[in-house]
């Protein structure tokens, strides 16, 4: 039997441009699936690597899922701020070892600003608990000093030195905080986290920028020069966020409870990993459907390939008849067809995984860029193996068709007498 | 904005009241209790909390004897943490503390502490100090076994290698870390 692979391949090269886009129409599929799987996998990580041992998030009272989404990966809508004297009460506590404060809402062309504590370079970890490195620099450490992530760096050519102005908001139409300009301190290295796409200063610029603001707009006629602002009291008034670290984890549910039950400010702690697990458990259902829709892409593909190894038995009659009076047997004949029918659908696996690293390796720069996400290639990983062998299966399972069709075709045609 | 963002308002849209009621305080549902697990090297703190329909049958201050019984029965069982979970004996664990908060029990000043009649909730919490952290890797939660009524256990877990939420349920009732 294994002696008729050669001759399976010899046939299937005898029809390479029908073999050859079969070939391709398996691999498109494939690939389509492996992708789906890929990013599914890579942004659920992506996400999970973005807050490591912080253990509890506080914002204003809203969703937990919206707290989580708004505060550290700056999407979907802002919350309700939360007082200071509040942000306060909780890092006095005896069982909070740390504390964050972030403050949302101004941007730098496209990119948005935090306005936060030089703690956050101290605690904020991501991935398995790293901390944030500098490419250049220092943190800051006075108004009107910013640092900025790796990615705006790259992106809007920053260095040490750089002078930039904040916007108000983030939007097309904003207003620029033009009078007060920052110059970059530090640069961040690639974290592959939203802090990449971020400009971070301290909570007294964001109070000084705002001055002579009311409203989210300027106050008419009322100019306060850079240099004045120091006169002024910049304690922060109001953050939109604070990222809690403990002494002592196991205390973390009874800080959790302590917090939510706050009278004097309606305040919501979340776990940050617990409410990431609630959030893919919504957002899986949707990945899972794309993964079905993708599988039945798959199914077309395998179909299609039915269809041309059967459309080709009716152009092959006078080949196989050959083979048969050269002394193959009906099952010799099952096995060949069946055998081009599983060579086929393995070229398209082969292509297919090949296809999927050049799409990933094209584009993951663009992908971290845009969205965020990190997405690597590299060889097939523990479910994508089970999905490709769970294609070559479908593949083989179809193949018998075109086979037991040529079987019968040939018993019958050994039995007549024509041509 | 992409697939994955989509997806996540998507998510943050259809995800959002039930969370948030979690969050701020109770959900009343019965067949499901939650369960909080917090561990600290080798410090573990388990709290237990749901309705006490799952626990007793039934809501209500014990109305003849039958209802006493199970009540004492329910309560006795979560006193005693072998029969709650069951600890990887090399992690070496002792209990510190257990408290099991009694429903209807008469506080001193207030004749009549059931609160809402028609819901009661039971909250327990136990604390074990494990002599061998190592080996604490994970533990089965045999409480589906004493109380046939509960049928799942929405557990948020917070340790040292970081926060996850399990749902466990009568075939699988294993909380991992």
């Amino acid at each position: 039997m294994i002696r008729l692979l050669p001759l399976a391949l010899a046939s299937l090269w005898n029809r390479r441009l029908t073999a050859g886009l079969t070939v391709i129409v398996v691999a498109l599929s494939v690939s389509l699936l492996l992708g789906v799987e890929r990013l599914r996998n890579d942004a659920r990580e992506s996400f999970a690597s973005t807050v490591s041992r912080t253990d509890l998030i506080v914002g204003a009272r809203s969703g937990p899922v919206q707290l989580l989404l708004y505060s550290v990966f700056h999407i979907g809508d802002a919350t309700n701020e939360v007082s200071w004297p509040a942000v306060q009460r909780i890092a006095a506590r005896q069982e909070v070892a740390w504390v964050v404060p972030l403050s949302l809402g101004d941007s730098h062309r496209g990119f948005r600003v935090v306005g936060t504590t030089p703690d956050f370079f101290r605690h904020y970890r991501y991935g398995d608990g790293r901390r944030i490195g500098f490419a250049a620099g220092r943190p800051f450490a006075d108004v009107f000093e910013a640092v900025v992530g790796a990615e705006v760096a790259a992106r809007l050519g920053y260095r040490e030195g750089a002078r930039i102005t904040l916007a108000h908001g983030s939007g097309e139409h904003v207003a620029e905080h033009g009078d007060k300009p920052f110059s970059v301190v530090g640069v961040l290295a690639p974290t592959g986290t939203p802090v990449d796409r971020s400009v971070l200063v301290s909570l007294e610029s964001i109070e000084a920028i705002h001055l002579d603001w009311q409203g989210g707009a300027p106050i008419p006629g009322l100019k306060i020069a850079p240099e004045m602002v120091r006169k002024f009291d910049l304690a922060p008034k109001r953050v939109t966020a604070a990222l809690v670290g403990l002494e002592n984890r196991a205390m973390v549910f009874r800080l959790q409870r302590a917090i939510n039950e706050d009278t004097r400010e309606p305040l919501l702690a979340i776990l940050p990993g617990v409410t990431l697990d609630q959030l893919w458990d919504v957002v899986g259902i949707g990945a899972r459907v794309l993964l079905a829709v993708s599988a039945l892409v798959v199914a077309v593909g395998l179909a299609g390939l039915v269809a041309v190894m059967v459309a080709s038995l009716g152009e092959r009659r006078r080949e196989l008849a050959i083979l048969r009076a050269l002394g193959a047997g009906p099952r010799d004949v099952f096995f060949l067809v069946a055998a081009e029918s599983v060579l086929l659908t393995l070229a398209g696996c082969v292509l297919g995984v090949a296809l999927v690293q050049v799409l990933v390796f094209s584009m993951a720069a663009w992908l971290q860029a845009n969205y965020g996400l990190a997405v690597s290639p590299g060889w097939p990983v523990g479910r994508e193996w089970m999905l490709l062998g769970a294609v070559m299966l479908a593949g083989l399972l179809a193949s018998l068709v075109p086979a037991l069709r040529a079987y019968r075709q040939s018993l019958a045609d050994g039995m007549m007498v024509r041509m | 904005m992409n697939m994955t963002n989509a997806l996540l308002l998507f998510a943050a849209c259809t995800s959002l009241a039930p969370t948030a009621m979690a969050a701020t305080g109770h959900a009343h549902e019965h067949g499901v209790a939650s369960l909080n697990v917090a561990r600290s090297g080798g410090s573990l703190l388990i709290e237990l909390d749901g309705p006490l329909d799952n626990f007793v049958g039934f809501e209500h201050a014990p109305r003849n004897a039958e209802q006493k019984r199970r009540l004492a029965d329910a309560l006795a069982i979560l006193r005693e943490p072998a029969r709650v979970v069951n600890l990887p004996a090399a992690a070496a664990c002792r209990l510190v503390d257990a408290a099991v908060a009694e429903p209807f029990a008469e506080k001193p000043g207030a004749a009549h502490d059931a609160g809402d009649e028609n819901h009661a909730d039971l909250e327990a919490n136990w604390h074990f100090e494990c002599a061998n952290a190592a080996a604490l890797d994970g533990f089965e939660v045999t409480l589906f076994k004493h109380f046939p009524r509960l049928g799942k256990l929405r557990v948020q877990v917070a340790g040292d290698g970081g926060q996850s939420a399990q749902t466990l349920r009568p075939a699988s009732a294993q909380v991992g870390f």
